[in-house]
C-alpha cells in the first residue's frame, strides 16, 4: 500500500501542476509548471519500475523541449496576460473529471495486479529490452524516426532563414585570395 | 491509475479550447497531450507486459520534440512579421 501512495502521489502533483501551467497568465511560469509536471511524470514513471522511458522523459522533456520553451518565451518578450480565460468553467470541468478519478477505484486489476517481471530473466533490464526491440525488429520505424527528426530540425532553419538586402556574405574567392599587399592592418 | 492520462489529456484538451490569448500557450497543451499519451502507453505496457509500449512512447517523445521545434520556429517567424503571437490574429497566415 505504500508505493500505491506514492503513486498517487506523483500523479496528484502531474495533474497539479498541469492544471498550473494551463492557467497561468505569464507564459514564463506557464513553462516552469510544465517543467514541474514533466519531472512529476517522469518520477511516477520510475517509481512504476519503468526507469529508461522516465530518464528519457526528464532528459528529452526537460532538457531539450522545455529549454528550447524558455529561450522562445525570453526572446520574444511577451507580457500580455490572458484576460479572457474562463477559468470558472474550467474549474468546474476539472473538478468534475477529478471527482471521477478519486471516486473509480484506484488499482482496477485488484488482487491479481501481479507481472511476471520478464526483465530479471537473463539479466535484461529495461534498457536492454529496448535496445534489443529498437534495433533488430524495429529498425526500419527508427531509421524513419531519425528522418522525422532531421527533416524537423532542417524545417527549423529553413523557416527563419532570411536573405537581405544588407547583408554581409561571405566570399570564399575575395578572402582566399587576400594578401599582404592588399590586406589592412591595423597597428 | 487507468485516470491519470486521461484526466492530463482532458487539462491539456481544455486548455486548447477555453485560451484566447497566445500561441505558446497552445504549444504547451500540446505538448501535455503527449506527455499523457506517452504516461498512458508506458503503464498498459507496464501492465500488459509488453515491451513495445516502450519503444512507441519513444517515438511519441521524438515526434513531440520535432513538433515543438516545427512550432516554435513558425511562431517566432509570426513574431517577426506580427509583432504579437495572439490567437485571433492567427488567421492571417494563410499558407
Amino acid at each position: 500500500m505504500k508505493l500505491e501512495f506514492i503513486w498517487f502521489f506523483f500523479s496528484f502533483f502531474i495533474i497539479l501542476f498541469s492544471f498550473f501551467s494551463v492557467t497561468s497568465g505569464n507564459p514564463v511560469f506557464g513553462v516552469l509548471f510544465l517543467v514541474l509536471s514533466f519531472l512529476s511524470s517522469a518520477l511516477f514513471l520510475i517509481s512504476l519500475g519503468i526507469d529508461f522511458i522516465g530518464l528519457m522523459l526528464m532528459v528529452v522533456y526537460v532538457g531539450a523541449i522545455a529549454v528550447l520553451f524558455l529561450f522562445v518565451v525570453m526572446m520574444l518578450n511577451v507580457n500580455e496576460e490572458f484576460k479572457d480565460f474562463p477559468l470558472f468553467l474550467f474549474l468546474f470541468i476539472f473538478s468534475l473529471l477529478f471527482y471521477i478519478y478519486l471516486n473509480v477505484n484506484f488499482c482496477p486489476l485488484g488482487d491479481f495486479f501481479s507481472y511476471t517481471n520478464w526483465f530479471h530473466i537473463d539479466k535484461l533490464d529495461c534498457l536492454n529490452c529496448v535496445g534489443y526491440v529498437l534495433y533488430s525488429d524495429l529498425i526500419v520505424n527508427f531509421i524513419e524516426i531519425s528522418i522525422v527528426l532531421m527533416i524537423a530540425m532542417v524545417g527549423a532553419i529553413a523557416l527563419n532563414f532570411t536573405s537581405e538586402k544588407g547583408m554581409r556574405d561571405q566570399e570564399f574567392l575575395f578572402q582566399s585570395s587576400r594578401s599582404t599587399e592588399i590586406a589592412l592592418f591595423v597597428k | 491509475m487507468f485516470l491519470l492520462p486521461l484526466c492530463l489529456f482532458f487539462v491539456g484538451f481544455g486548455g486548447i479550447l477555453f485560451n484566447r490569448r497566445s500561441i505558446i500557450a497552445i504549444i504547451i497543451c500540446i505538448e501535455l497531450l503527449l506527455l499523457a499519451v506517452n504516461i498512458q502507453l508506458s503503464f498498459s505496457s507496464f501492465i500488459f507486459d509488453d515491451i513495445l509500449g516502450y519503444i512507441f512512447s519513444l517515438f511519441v517523445l521524438s515526434i513531440a520534440a520535432a513538433e515543438s521545434a516545427i512550432g516554435l520556429s513558425i511562431l517566432v517567424g509570426y513574431y517577426k512579421v506580427r509583432g504579437n503571437i495572439s490567437v485571433e490574429t492567427i488567421n492571417l497566415i494563410k499558407g
